[in-house]
Parts: structure tokens; sequence; C-alpha cells
């Protein structure tokens, strides 16, 4: 698992680095001026895997450090653990599609921290989840509501209805009451004039009895299928009822539990803040209660988050008129499978473990000492001084510490002899300065036994150290700083490289070697080198010496966004953006190269030539001059091949674009392909960048046909059947003051294109042509 | 490979006549003169080898003929044919002087010539005519100083693309003939040997010529033209050369081959073959 890259904010002098890749090579250095944050970066990291800050890294606004990291998985089974784990469909895939996840550190106001599995499309698969699951509540919830809005209003409707019917029930039997009456009244009436009186009465009193009778009769139709209804949605309603009232609880026990959260923390500060026992009795009491509180509130809450969870899809399956028996067995068993989904922190969590442990180096923490007791040996004392170093020496030696029991002293001298060589012989292949002219340092241990000077231990075995030179045997603590860092640094690495052959960690390294010479310092990076197929190394530095210039794309520049270094933020320059970063900031690599290329007007950030060497460069100058080439292409000379790498790096790294010219020929052979994997490094500043390989052309001189050759370069009247550069290597000709000669000529006019022959013109014109269409098209990219 | 055995065979049979005539008697002059021309007959034979076979020039030009009359044992003319990326590459050629030096400086033309054209990818004749130069140059150390040997080999060389009816051809002294509808077309050629030229040397120049069917191509050495002989002893000159080729163009390939052959013998008469001749005739199919 590498770590890919790291994104801080608010740490420190940090407010937002963006996000910044680490090289791919696992070898990473931060250059910058002191103050500049470098040391911040290194911190963050650190605390980004330790989850632990102090006040000291929050920044004066108190806002709150939040770290990102993205680690790549060299394979699929590297993600093993991940699998079956309740992530959310799509997660693990995306992941494995993209390559890489993202952990983000995210630190609160009681400087606790919590970890996310991030990443947009990672986040936004959770933050899907989530929503779905509110949006179902809140839809489940409203519709619950309606229901129950609904049965109410038929509910009132059927009151009413009832209440109608008995109106006119009771208007009907006064009727019949009035209709007994006039039906009296018609018989002891005889006058007909007022029996036809009675008659229309008695008529309408009737008709009215059969209207009032027929409205009776549909408002009992109307009640009694409300009454159907009601008897019908009664279950619904009150499932509706208990899903509303348990959504309702549930908010109002998260609003508890947070506030008991708020309480419990309040309690706790107070007591961390009491001084009396009194005032801390109390405090210890109230937060018994408080912790309670808190727990039973947790414990209630996660009861109803269940139920509520339940309730809710339940409800939504009812609402879907599905029967309640398969309605609750398919909510229950939805809300099992989205309780089963673990959340994005739990996800952090699960991936945190899959990363490799980050370390940062201490310096003096595991200084070889003097001399060790077996004893101590023995018991694991680890407090002991020097315990981690001597720890450090036995796992670098392949030793256990269980051959000391060894009786036979004659064995014990022997291995240790044996041990002392290899062990030696391995350090001297990274420590390669020399004592003087030719005297190498020489690591050695011995068993001894405490004299009579100890009378206390006397009789006891102990391994002395010695650091030996041809003329002087020392004491680690007798020797120099440099020396014993150096030892320190090696023992801790190797160790830990023996240790862990197939763990892979992130070390991080302050300043390593401030106290080494210039050799000495080459030699640490000798050492990462070594290292580095299962260490990522990230170090900060100022030396020029702990810089390969041949691999500037290691390089991230960190420096303050302007000259008020106190209050402004620190930024980080990725090795594409190194033309960005000040002068200052780039110390190390212009202590190593010269003058900050990006400052010098002469060249193009676009339409840069490398070539291979100062000779090409004459003939490309007098050439492009004699062709009319477009006086905004800039040839650059490398020192010859193997120098290509450096300014393809150098160029790369200050932002520049370019095309690289190599001939065909033996020494290139090596740098095609090592030019190929350093593009593929400089993975951001690849594209605009080309390589152009003259096929079949072993060098500039056989652009020219053999004739004009010889006729304008060597000018000589000489059978060359072979190339034009072979014939100046064969005869030792000097090359460049040949090409130089030629550049002068063209300069002067002594050369025209006119006195070419159509050879010379047709590969002049094929090979720049295909050197413009190269620059034209790496323009149109940018 | 070819110009070395050849070297030491011939240096060995020179140095034999040397210390025959200083040390040895005159009675064994005649033997060591049978055995000195039964060597160079036998590199006569190793010459003959070095030309392409019969075979050979059918394949690459189909109908054709050569007209190859060394002046001695072993010639310093050459013909040569190849058959390179679909192209047809036909050389012929007269190295400075006749006898053996002429032939030396065949081999030295011939292995040249192979190297060049297997190596190089270029198909235009001028190109190779360049690159053979430096080859020549650089085998004979010639510097251009004035008082170095000038050998060189004066050739003309032809590339047919045969899809395209293209013929090319670059010309060291030595001209080439196309006869069609009954008119030769003469092409000039650069007044320069594949050596060192008295004055600087400048690239050869490239003819690009369109080839019709049963058009006849004509390449030569100047052995034909020089030959002295007729009734006055006058060499028979370049115009009776080209109303010769015109007049017998239309015969077939041998029939050619036979009446140039009898012209020149004619020609010649009782005199002396003053060079070797070497006609090389081809019609395009």
């Amino acid at each position: 698992m590498r770590f890919t890259g790291f994104k801080i904010k608010n740490f420190r002098s940090i407010v937002d680095t963006g996000w910044n890749t680490l090289s791919a090579d696992n070898i990473t250095a931060l250059i910058g001026q002191n103050e500049s944050g470098k040391t911040s970066v290194l911190e963050a990291l650190h605390c980004f895997y330790q989850g632990k800050i102090s006040e000291d890294v929050l920044r004066s606004d108190l806002s709150l450090p939040e770290v990102s990291c993205s680690f790549s998985p060299e394979d699929d089974h590297q993600l093993e653990f991940a699998e079956n784990c309740g992530l959310p469909g799509g997660v693990l895939d995306q992941i494995k599609k993209d390559g890489e996840f993202i952990l983000e550190r995210k630190w609160f106001p009681d400087l606790s921290s919590r970890i996310y599995l991030a990443g947009d499309k990672i986040v936004s698969v959770f933050e899907a989840l989530e929503e779905d699951n509110r949006m179902l509540t809140m839809k489940t919830v409203s519709g619950a509501e309606k229901i129950i809005k609904q049965y109410i209003e038929k509910t009132n409707e059927a009151r009413l209805l009832e209440e109608n019917i008995e109106s006119l029930n009771k208007e009907v039997r006064a009727i019949n009451s009035s209709l007994a009456s006039l039906d009296k009244q018609l018989k002891r009436s005889g006058k007909s004039g007022e029996r036809e009186i009675i008659k229309r009465k008695l008529e309408d009193a009737e008709n009215n009895t059969s209207m009032i009778s027929a409205k009776i009769k549909e408002s009992e139709n109307r009640l009694y299928e409300l009454q159907l209804s009601i008897a019908g949605e009664s279950f619904l309603k009150e499932k509706a009822e208990s899903c509303i009232d348990l959504c309702n609880n549930l908010s109002k026990a998260e609003t508890d539990l947070e506030d008991a959260g708020k309480h419990l923390k309040s309690v706790e500060e107070n007591l961390s803040l009491s001084r009396q026992r009194k005032d801390k009795r109390t405090g210890e009491a109230k937060l018994y209660e408080a912790r309670n509180r808190y727990i039973s509130l947790s414990h209630s809450h996660d009861i109803l988050k269940d139920k509520a969870g339940v309730h809710v899809r339940v409800f939504s399956k009812l609402m879907d008129n599905i029967e309640i028996q398969e309605a609750e067995k398919e909510g229950e068993a939805e809300y099992k499978q989205y309780n089963s989904i673990i959340t994005r922190e739990a996800a952090g969590a699960l991936f945190f473990k899959g990363i490799p442990p980050f370390e940062f180096f201490e310096d003096f923490s595991s200084l070889l000492p003097n001399k060790m007791d077996l004893e101590d040996i023995f018991d694991n004392n680890s407090r002991v001084e020097g315990y981690k170093a001597f720890r450090n020496f036995l796992i670098v030696a392949g030793l256990d510490p269980e051959f000391f029991r060894q009786t036979n002293n004659r064995i014990l001298k022997q291995k240790i002899e044996n041990l002392n060589n290899e062990v030696t012989v391995d350090f001297q292949e990274y420590w390669r300065q020399n004592v003087g002219r030719t005297n190498k340092i020489r690591i050695h241990f011995e068993l001894e036994h405490y004299d009579i000077t100890h009378p206390e231990n006397r009789g006891r075995p102990y391994l002395e150290f010695w650091i030996k030179d041809q003329h002087e045997r020392l004491y680690p603590n007798q020797r120099s700083r440099g020396v014993r860092w150096f030892l320190s640094f090696y023992l801790e690495l190797k160790a830990f490289a023996r240790e862990n052959i197939n763990k892979q960690r992130v070390l991080l390294i302050d300043e390593p070697g401030l106290s080494l010479h210039a050799r000495a310092q080459e030699d640490v990076l000798k050492v990462f080198e070594d290292l580095k197929g299962k260490i990522q190394i990230i170090y900060t530095t100022h030396s020029p010496h702990l810089v390969d210039t041949g691999k500037l794309y290691r390089l991230l520049a960190v420096q303050r966004s302007n000259d008020n270094r106190e209050q402004s933020e620190t930024i980080i320059f990725d090795a594409s953006h190194l033309h960005s970063a000040t002068s200052d900031t780039l110390s190390p690599v212009c202590a190593l190269l010269g003058s900050g290329l990006t400052r010098q007007e002469a060249l193009d950030r676009k339409k840069n030539v490398i070539v291979e060497d100062v000779s090409t460069f004459y003939y490309f100058s007098g050439l492009a001059k004699l062709l009319k080439l477009p006086s905004d292409i800039s040839f650059i000379p490398a020192n010859g091949p193997a120098g290509v790498t450096t300014l393809v790096s150098l160029l790369t790294g200050w932002g520049f674009r370019y095309t690289v010219v190599l001939f065909d020929n033996m020494a290139n052979d090596v740098i095609i392909t090592e030019l190929q994997s350093y593009l593929q490094n400089f993975e951001k500043a690849g594209p605009g960048s080309r390589l152009l390989f003259a096929e079949s052309i072993p060098g500039a001189e056989d652009l020219l046909s053999t004739l004009d050759f010889k006729k304008h370069i060597i000018k000589k009247r000489v059978g060359i059947s072979g190339s034009n550069t072979g014939y100046i290597t064969d005869n030792n000709i000097s090359r460049p003051l040949l090409a130089a000669s030629f550049a002068q000529s063209t300069a002067s006019g002594n050369i025209t294109v006119d006195d070419f022959d159509e050879e010379t013109l047709d590969n002049l014109n094929r090979f720049f042509t295909s050197l413009q269409e190269m620059i034209r098209t790496s323009d149109e990219i940018l | 490979m070819y110009f070395s055995a050849f070297n030491s065979f011939t240096m060995r049979a020179l140095a034999g006549l040397e210390k025959t005539v200083i040390r040895e008697s005159p009675t064994c002059i005649n033997t060591r003169n049978r055995e000195i021309i039964k060597s160079l007959r036998y590199a006569g034979m190793i010459q003959k080898a070095l030309l392409p076979s019969d075979n050979v020039m059918k394949r690459v030009l189909g109908d054709y003929f050569t007209l190859f009359m060394p002046k001695d044992v072993v010639s310093g003319d050459f013909y040569w044919v190849a058959s390179k990326n679909g192209h047809s590459v036909i050389v012929a050629a007269d190295c400075t002087g006749h006898g053996v030096p002429g032939a030396l400086m065949s081999i030295l033309g011939i292995s040249c010539l192979k190297e060049v054209i297997v190596s190089d990818c270029t198909n235009r004749p001028n190109r190779i005519l360049n690159q053979l130069r430096e080859k020549v140059m650089e085998a004979l150390s010639q510097t251009g100083d004035f008082d170095e040997a000038k050998d060189g080999i004066d050739l003309s060389m032809c590339i047919i693309n045969h899809d395209r009816s293209e013929l090319q051809y670059s010309g060291a002294n030595n001209p080439l003939y196309i006869i069609r509808d009954g008119e030769l077309l003469e092409t000039k050629p650069d007044k320069m040997p594949v050596g060192v030229n008295a004055i600087d040397e400048e690239p050869f120049s490239n003819h690009l010529i369109r080839i019709r069917k049963n058009d006849k191509v004509y390449m030569f050495s100047d052995g034909f033209p020089d030959q002295f002989g007729g009734p006055r002893g006058k060499k028979f000159k370049y115009r009776p050369f080209k109303n010769l080729l015109l007049d017998i163009h239309l015969k077939n390939m041998q029939d050619q081959r036979e009446i140039l052959r009898e012209t020149v013998t004619d020609w010649m008469g009782d005199n002396e073959q003053i060079d070797d001749i070497l006609v090389l005739g081809f019609a395009i199919t």
C-alpha cells in the first residue's frame, strides 16, 4: 500500500495546502527556508497517523485541523480487508477503479479526532445512502400525517352525517305526527273546500316525508361507506400515529443525547479544572451521573433508532398496500441491511488499518550506548539508555538475544568477531567518509565481564561498543555528532527493513544529517535509495547534498505566501510548479544548478529543445539560422548524455516545456529508457514534453551529407565510409571546436543554405520539420 | 573480402615475376611466364565469378545482352546488377587502367558497391555514387594531393522502379543511351569519376527518366567508341556508335550483341585492343 498524496488544512501556518502528490519512487523531499512550514507538514502527517494534536498546532482563528492522505493499493488483494465489511455498494468497486482511497482525519474542539473514508465519489455514495434514508423517513412521515388527516376528516364527516340523519329522522317524525293530525281533521271535516285544503296539506307532508326519507337513505349510505372506510383505516392510522410518534421521539432522543453529550463534556472539563478535593468529589459524582445519563440516553436512542427505522420501512410498505405480515418482513429486512452498512467514519477506521504506519524518525533517541548489561537484554529492560539502539543493532546483525546465553566463550567470541566484520562491511557501504585519507571507521562490540572496579556487578557479562579506526578506539559517545547521528539513523532504518521484510511504512525525517559532512549527507541519500523499496521516506532539508538534481520530481517546495512571514500561510509547490517558488525556497536546487533558470529571460517556457551536448547545440544553432527556424526556439545543451536527464528534471520542475533530441548512438541507449521513466514520474508535467529520437542518425554532424561534412566542417578531402561522427571519434578530432567553427561560419554568412547538397537539405528538412511539429503539438497541449 | 583475396593473389604473382627476372637464369623465364599466365587466367576466372550470372541478369533485366571483351585476361570493366526493395539496380563500370591494375580496381569497386547498396536504404543512384566515392577514396587513401594516384571508376548506374515506370540514372563520366521510337536519348554524366577528382568533389546528379515499354537502354564503358581501327586507324567514336545502336536496336538482344562484337572486331582489324570493352543493353518490358 503506497502513500500517494496529502492535503493539510488549518495546521500551524498551513491554511490549505491543496493536494500534493508524493514522488512515485518513494522518496519525497520538502525544501524551503526556516519557518516556511516544512516541519509542520511532517508533523501534520504524523498527527494524521497518531490522531493526537496539541493546542500548539491550532491556528489563531482556532480553525480545526484536517489532514487527508491518499493511498494506493499495489493490487486488489491489498483491499481484501474491506470485503464484506458493510461498505455501501459500489464503494469498494470505485476504490478499485480509482486505484486509490482517501482518508480524512478531522479534529474537534476537544482535540479529539475522527477519521473518515473520503473522496468526492465515495462521500457521494455515503451521502446518497443517508439521503435515501432521510427521504424515506420524510416521505413516510408525510404519508402517515396525510393518512391521519384523512382518517380524522372521515370521522368528522361520519359524525356530521349521523347528526344529520338524526335531525332528518326528527323531521320525519314531526311530519308523521302532523300527518296523523291532518288525517283526523280530514275525517272530521264535512266541507268540501276545507277537505280539499287538508288533502293538499296531506299530499305535501307525504311528499316531504318521502323526500326527507330519501335524504336519510342517502346519508345512511354515505355513513355506511365512511364507517367501512374508517374501520378499514383505523389500523393504518394507528400505525401512522405510532410511526410519527417514534420519529418524534427519536428526534427528541437525538437532541437529548446531544445535550447529554455536551453536559458530559462540560462536567469533564469542570472536573479537570477542579483543584479542591471537595469540588473534585462533587465533580466526580456529577460526572458519574452525567455519564450514566448519557449511556442510558444513548441506549434508549439506539433502541428508538432501530424501532423507528423498522417502523418507517414497514409503514412505507403498508402505504403501498402491502399486507401487514409481508410489510413487516420486508421492512425489517430492509432496515437490517441498511443498519449493516457502516458509516463513513467506520469505513475510515477500517481502511486506516490497511495503511502503512507513519513514523517520525527521532534523531538521538536511539543512540548506541557505550555498553549494555546482558541482564538488561534478557529482561527486555527498555528503560535502559540506548536499549532501542542496541535492539536495532541486534536486528541488523541478525542476532537473537538468546545467543548470549551461550556458555561456550570461544563460540561467543568467534561469532561476535564475525558479526563485527559483517556489520562493519554493511555500514561502510553507506558511510563512505574516511578518517584522514584512507582510514575507514569500523563498528565493534565485545563481550566483557565487570571486574573488581565494579564490585556490585563483579563477574556479570556486558557488551561493550566501540567505533574504531586504524588509530583510535573510541566509545560511541566519544565520536562526533555526525557519526553518531548517521549510526543511529543507519541502525534504525536497517533494523526496520530487516524486521519488516514484507511490511511497508512511511518514515518522516526532519532535517536528516544536519550535522553531517556533505559527503555523509550524500550517504544519507544512498541509504534512502537502498530502503525506498519498502519504506516511503519524506524528509525536509536545506541541504543541496540531500537533493538529487537528476530526480527533481521528488521535491515539494514549501514557502510562506508572502514576505510577511509570521502571519502568512504556508503554501506548497509540487515538482511541476517549482518555477512558482522563490529562489530562497529553491536555494538547495539553485546551489547545485546555478541560478534559477526561470529568471533567465533567454528561455521560453515552451519552445525549448534539450540537446545532448554543446557540439549539437552549436550545430543546431547554426542550422536553425540557415534554415530560418522560428527565433523563439531555444536550444539548451546538456553536459553530455547523462546530463540530459538532469536538464529534463530541472526544466520540468521549473515549469518549462521542452523537446529532447537524442541521436541514435550507444551512449544514448540508456538515456532513452531513463527519460521515459523520468517522464512517467513527472506525471503532471508529462504533457507538453516530447522526445525526438533521431533514428539511424548517430550525431548532429550526420544530418549533413558526407560531402558537405567534409566541405563545411572538417574541410578535408578524405574518404569517409562510415558516419561523420564516427570519423571525428576515430580521428580524435575535437567535436566542440568543429561545431563552434561551423556555427561561426553560418553566423558570418560564410556558409549558406545554398552550399548544401540535396542530401543534406533533404535530411535537414525532414529532421527539423519533425522537430517543429513536436514543438507545435506541445504548444497546442499547453 | 574479394578485394583482399584477389590483391594478395596477384601481388604474390607479381612478386614471383620480379624475383624470376632478377635472380633466376633466362632459361627459366618461359616457365615462370607460363606460371604467371596460368595464375592470371585463374584470377580472370575469379573475376568472372564475381560478375553476375546469366540467371541473375535475366531475373533483374529480362531481355538483355552484355558485350564484355577484356583487353587482357583480367579486366578493369565490370557490370553488376541487383534487386533491392523492388527496384532493379544496374551498373556498368570502367576502372582506371586495364589488366591487373584495372582488375584490382574492379574488385574494389564491386566490393564497395555491394557494401553501399546492402547497408544503405537509399534508392537514389547519385547518393550511392557519393558513398561509393567515399569508400574508394578511403580505400585508396586519396586526399586530393597533387602527387597522389588519381585512380577511380567511371560508371553509369541505373535504378529502375518498374511499378512507376521510372528510371533514375547517375553517371560518373559514362553517359546513358535510351532509344525510344527510333530516337536516341542521351543523358549526360557528371564529369568526374568515382574517386578523387582533379578539383573538389561535388555531389553526383540524379536524373529521373520516365521509361516506356520497348525502350532500349544502353550502358557502356569507353572501350568501344575509343577503339582504334578502321581504314585510317582512328577511334570508332561516339557518333558512329550511336548510329550503330540506332541501326540495331530493333533486333533481338543476342543479335545486337553479335553485331556489336563483329563491328568492333572488324573495326580493330589488326590493331591491338586498346582497352577493355563493355556494352550492356536491355529492353524495358
